[in-house]
């Protein structure tokens, strides 16, 4: 998911992200479930399976970790090179996260507050400018 | 994984498409996508680790984590989640 940093000018995309931001409301509403289900979903694959996987198949230590964190940043390919590099980073700390805590619940939490901070650094559009797809109520 | 990462870049490309022609409801059903798929792959990886893949080190065991080692009260906090996060 979504990862970036704050610039002078806005928020500043780390990776080919733009096409993902949500703008209205809806937009927003399904971002956050997204978000949500992204934090759960991918420890579950990432972090919980291929750390043990990896782990079975003999590595151990910190080349476990970054490992996993190459496949999870691979797994962001769309993103382009900047984005897979990112989500590699943040790969290799979730790893450490759950081995340090011990709780993938943990590095869950961590994983979707770092894709809901998208919400809290951009503006929602103001109803009257939504897309007229935002305001159909299905 | 090698397929799933081809269609997300086919996936992504097809989004950035539709968005330049003003659709934007191609972005909600991108979402949808995407929660099918986190919903899908993190049942699977469930069922291929089990319950114990959520596990702490009892020395370092945290009290909600207790909720998500139990099937039943794990899936009533994941639906909880669920409404939480719905729009």
């Amino acid at each position: 998911m979504a990862r970036l940093t704050k610039g002078r000018q806005g928020p500043v995309l780390v990776g080919d992200i733009g096409a993902l931001i949500p703008v209205s409301r809806r937009e927003r509403g399904w971002y956050a479930a997204v978000a949500v289900s992204a934090g759960i979903g991918e420890e579950l694959v990432f972090r919980g399976f291929f750390l043990r996987l990896l782990n079975d198949l003999g590595l151990d230590g910190l080349a476990l970790v970054v490992v996993a964190g190459v496949i999870f940043g691979l797994a962001h390919v769309c993103q382009g090179v900047a984005g897979v590099l990112m989500t590699t980073v943040i790969g290799i700390l979730l790893g450490l996260i759950y081995i340090a805590t011990g709780s993938l619940l943990v590095a869950m939490l961590v994983h979707a507050l770092m894709d809901l901070r998208l919400l809290l650094l951009t503006v929602p559009a103001a109803p009257e400018h939504e897309a007229a797809g935002a305001a159909d109520p299905s | 994984m090698l397929a799933w990462t081809v269609w997300g870049i086919s996936d992504y490309r097809k989004l950035k498409l539709a968005l330049a022609r003003g659709d934007r409801e191609a972005l909600i059903r991108e979402y949808k996508v995407t929660i099918a798929g986190e919903v899908v792959g993190g049942a699977l990886a469930l069922a291929a680790v089990g319950w114990s893949i959520l596990g702490a080190d009892p020395d370092v065991d945290l009290a909600i984590t207790g909720i998500f080692r139990s099937p039943m009260y794990g899936g009533i906090a994941g639906l909880a989640l669920g409404v939480l996060a719905s729009p």
